[in-house]
């Protein structure tokens, strides 16, 4: 047996499982958020932000198809009902920051600062988070790191150390190579997310989630968020279709769009 | 048998919230199922609440809870065309609050987190068998078992129908079409106005109201299923002119139609079963006599005392005994209030509240201040008359409010 | 020092016309030998390459573009320098030693103002300004990072949405695959590109990915842009915002896309299409 595994040492890799990092943001569920007098109201309730669940997903299956361990990061608001989910869905534990105001770049040396201490084989994130759409947070974390990042996966595949993926850089698709460890941001395409059982969920309450607290000075300071409306005519145009076509073409002519 | 959990609560707006919180405190492990991605998302938003019961649950929400303003003017508007008759009753009090529901129920649920639920949103029941000497609860999310189950999973009672112990008429509803309007009130900042307006539902049998919030308003009616059927009118038209009579310019924010029970004490559904309990809107818990509409404090009521009663079932380890849930309701002030209201629940099935009074009010009154030598009881009775009535049909009519 | 770089030559021109409104030395990294800046790296734009040649240049502002490769160069780079980070800004003003800019957030809902403290990175997309020409003093720069490609594939039959005049985009209420052929034959008739939603370019495959227009497909802002049987989800909002005229097309009135355009036709969609080239023909 010890024989088998010194020739072919492939299998002792098998036996050894990949710890995955996974990072999520739970963020204020953009389709709830409203204008009222000419704010936004930004109250609503929160979810974990859409393609985050992809790259929590991804870790998922890759914890269960090599028998490692997947950790959730998460930075922000730390929401407990949300961070269940996390763990329903099959994350083995979370790290839970909490901070004031941060921006990408604090959030990025947080979880930076968590993933050294855990040495993982590989860090995943969402492509985008809904809330401030920097795509940074992958590329930066991998900076402070010291590893390789690829972005915008929609699909991996993982071959020992070695993980090839498909970029997505609209028009252009890549097929990369790189070693691990290294960082992998997903996009939506990758897979669809589980939606994990009511016994999976009642599971999810007795892992542990561990509560750090970090101090950011960010160096992009956000002054302040107003509604981005663009003034619309909304005429309704209602009726036989031949009739609205022609209603519609004589307007489009009029306005000199067609 | 091995159960999932002690106790699976069906619904998560604010009876089963209610319901899961008092279990929790009491120690049980509580799962909330809720088919919404958040808790008040299936809601129709705009509202008023009497505090008293929630108080109760959480003695400290007036300070925590995103209440929108203390209701301090209650008025009662009569619309018969362009002439209106108003009145306004004022008092400096925090017994009542406008709420948005989206916002009120989400924050209850997270109080629910706090105390120890589990809560399951995006969580849609599909059926429900007896197995075990429990309730087998099916879901998108697979099933689960549990000795006890509470529903609270709104006006058409899905779970009691899966149970078979339930069926649905139209007669045991209304229909509520409710919108928030964005625009900024005229009432300072703690203050605000409950409104009770008839005349304004295009004769259906129902009434409208409107509830300042902080800066938005709530305006809808209720009106009775087969009154709608009847006169064929499109429940959206119908606030459209509502809104606009009422004078109200800005943007809607939400609109909704929904089921809202109409039962009274007498025709209240089975509240109980073995091993099931039902609470708020699923056991057509409302009150609207006319004057107020409450169905809030109710659910929060029911609730609260279906969880209590669910200790007290573990303790006794026998899940069926749900018998005590029911004779507990009716020592509290749910059944109370319930009962006292039957009356003026009947009175609001007399079309003449829709058609006819609104129309004399203004009448009489017309006459009383454009022809100043008439008596009043007198230009009454005349007014009456014309729609074949007496006075005593008035008195009669109006005796079922007091 | 500025450094301004993109993959994309015309994201690079758009860059360079407002570095050159700062009025301070400017390198530039980019693919081609293009003149608009004091100095210019030309590579084949290799991820770890790029980060190191930017970073060197110790800048007080670095400009990037705003494709997908360009944001995690920048946002790379923006970590080496622990610099104050803002992609995809549509407004920048210089105060002293911050700069004030403009971003769209929480999926086209909102506009945030941030104060970024020096150095910054940030990246802009396509303008119609164009720099003036320089003389540059051209470097040829090559290596090879971590990470290796494999294979390329160039997006098939590639319409550069960013710079369509008329915009003809379906979505999932256009009912089928087979369906889209009736809004191509309204496209082809108004000289307009075809383009869709996220659920029938990358979920459903009715369309090719590469004619996604939203929040993680391409912003657009033709004179015309034409929905149909699009609901008009925040996040598709998010990358048609901009657009001259919107009409939509579709059967809910109350689909949140009635809020956000200048034209609702009540109808359905292929109907729609084949009366339109009908009349348009005819």
């Amino acid at each position: 047996m010890l024989a088998d595994l010194l020739i072919h040492p492939r299998l002792v890799r098998v036996e050894v499982g990949l710890n995955v990092v996974v990072g999520f943001k739970v963020v204020p569920d953009e389709t709830l958020i409203k204008v009222s007098s000419g704010k936004l109201d930004m109250n609503v309730a929160v979810k974990i932000s859409t393609y985050d669940k992809n790259a929590i997903e991804e870790a998922v299956r890759i914890k269960e198809s090599t028998g490692g361990k997947a950790i959730g990061v998460t930075v922000g608001n730390t929401d407990r009902k949300t961070i269940r989910e996390a763990l329903s869905m099959g994350v083995d534990e979370v790290v839970a920051i909490s901070t004031q105001y941060t921006d990408v770049l604090g959030t990025a040396t947080a979880i930076a600062e968590e993933v050294r201490s855990m040495n993982p084989d590989l860090v995943l994130f969402g492509e985008t988070t809904t809330d401030g759409s920097t795509s940074g947070l992958g590329p930066m974390v991998a900076e402070f790191w010291g590893v390789p990042v690829i972005t915008f996966a929609k699909s991996i595949k993982l071959d020992g150390k070695v993980i090839r993926a498909e970029r997505s850089l609209t028009p252009v698709v890549e097929i990369v190579e790189t070693e691990l460890p290294t960082v992998v941001t997903v996009t939506g395409e990758i897979n669809s997310p589980r939606i994990p059982t009511l016994r999976q969920i009642m599971e999810s309450s007795k892992k542990p989630v561990r509560t750090k607290e970090f101090k950011s000075s960010p160096m992009a300071s956000l002054d302040s968020v107003e509604p981005y409306l663009v003034q619309r005519k909304r005429i309704v145009l209602e009726g036989k279709t031949e009739e609205v076509v022609q209603k519609l073409i004589e307007a489009l002519r009029k306005e000199g769009a067609l | 048998m091995s159960f999932d959990a002690d106790v699976a609560v069906v619904g998560g707006g604010l009876g089963g919230l209610s319901a899961a919180i008092s279990a929790a405190k009491e120690g049980l492990s509580v799962v909330l199922l809720e088919r919404g991605a958040y808790s008040g998302s299936k809601n129709v938003s705009g509202g008023r609440i009497y505090v008293h019961s929630l108080l109760k649950l959480i003695p400290d929400a007036l300070e925590r809870a995103p209440l929108e303003r203390p209701i301090t003017r209650e008025t009662y508007e009569v619309r018969c065309g362009d002439r209106r008759v108003t009145f306004t009753f004022q008092k400096r009090n925090r017994d009542s609050f406008s709420v948005l529901r989206a916002k009120l129920d989400d924050w209850l649920s997270h109080e629910a987190e706090a105390a120890g639920v589990l809560t399951s949103f995006d969580t849609q029941v599909t059926g429900a068998r007896r197995e075990g000497g429990g309730i087998t609860v099916e879901t998108n999310r697979g099933e689960f078992k549990v000795p006890l189950v509470i529903e609270a999973d709104g006006v058409t009672a899905p779970t009691s129908r899966y149970l078979g112990i339930r069926r649905l008429t139209p007669e045991q509803f209304m229909v509520g079409v409710k919108e928030v309007v964005a625009t900024k009130p005229e009432l300072p900042e703690d203050e605000g106005e409950a409104k009770v307006v008839l005349g304004l539902t295009a004769g259906l049998k129902g009434g409208g109201f409107l509830y300042t919030n902080r800066e938005s308003v709530s305006i809808g009616f209720t009106v009775k299923v087969e009154s709608v059927q009847e006169k064929l009118v499109k429940t959206s038209e119908l606030i459209e002119d509502y809104r606009e009579s009422l004078g109200i310019e800005g943007e809607v924010l939400e609109y909704s139609a929904h089921l809202i029970p109409y039962m009274g004490y007498r025709g209240l559904p089975p509240l109980y079963a073995p091993n099931l309990m039902v609470v708020g809107d699923a056991a057509g818990m409302l009150i609207s006599d006319g004057f107020v509409i409450r169905g809030m404090d109710l659910a929060i009521g029911s609730g609260t005392i279906a969880g209590q009663v669910a200790a007290k079932l573990r303790e006794m380890n026998n899940f069926t005994r749900t018998d005590i849930y029911q004779s507990q309701l009716e020592d509290s002030f749910v059944m109370r209030d319930i009962k006292a209201a039957w009356k003026s629940f009947k009175g609001l099935s007399n079309p003449r509240f829709y058609e006819v009074y609104p129309q004399v009010i203004c009448d009489v009154l017309d006459s009383m201040f454009s022809v100043g030598d008439r008596r009043l009881l007198k230009v009454a009775q005349e007014r009456l008359r014309k729609e074949g009535l007496g006075l005593t049909s008035l008195a009669r009519d109006l005796l079922w409010f007091t | 020092m500025i450094v301004v770089f993109s993959e994309d030559g015309e994201n690079f021109k758009s860059a360079a016309a407002l570095a050159q409104s700062l009025g301070e030395e400017i390198a530039g990294v980019a693919k081609q030998e293009l003149k608009f800046t004091n100095k210019l790296y030309v590579t084949d734009f290799d991820e770890d390459v790029v980060v190191d040649i930017v970073s060197k240049e110790s800048p007080t502002l670095v400009i990037g573009g705003d494709t997908k490769r360009d944001k995690t160069v920048a946002a790379r780079v923006a970590a080496r320098l622990r610099a104050a980070y803002a992609p995809s800004v549509v407004d920048l003003k210089s105060q002293g030693d911050r700069f004030v800019v403009k971003r769209i957030g929480y999926s086209g809902v909102a506009l945030a103002t941030l104060t970024l403290s020096k150095p910054a990175v940030i990246t802009v997309g396509k303008g119609d300004s164009s720099p003036k020409e320089m003389q540059t003093q051209v470097i040829r720069q090559e290596g090879k990072g971590r990470v290796r490609v494999v294979e390329r594939r160039e997006g098939k039959g590639t319409v550069d949405l960013g710079s369509a005049k008329i915009i003809v985009s379906v979505g999932r209420g256009m009912g089928s695959k087979e369906n889209v052929k009736y809004a191509q034959e309204l496209a082809d008739a108004i000289g307009a590109a075809l383009a869709g939603s996220r659920p029938v370019t990358a979920e459903m495959g009715w369309l090719p990915e590469d004619r996604q227009v939203g929040l993680s497909g391409t912003k657009v802002k033709p004179k015309l842009y034409l929905a149909l049987g699009i609901s008009g989800q925040p996040q598709h909002l998010a990358g048609m915002k901009d657009s001259g005229l919107v009409v939509a097309v579709n059967k809910d009135k109350n689909a949140p896309i009635a809020e956000n355009c200048d034209y609702l036709v009540v109808a359905d969609t292929v109907e729609f299409c084949q009366e339109m080239v009908k009349r348009l023909k005819g």
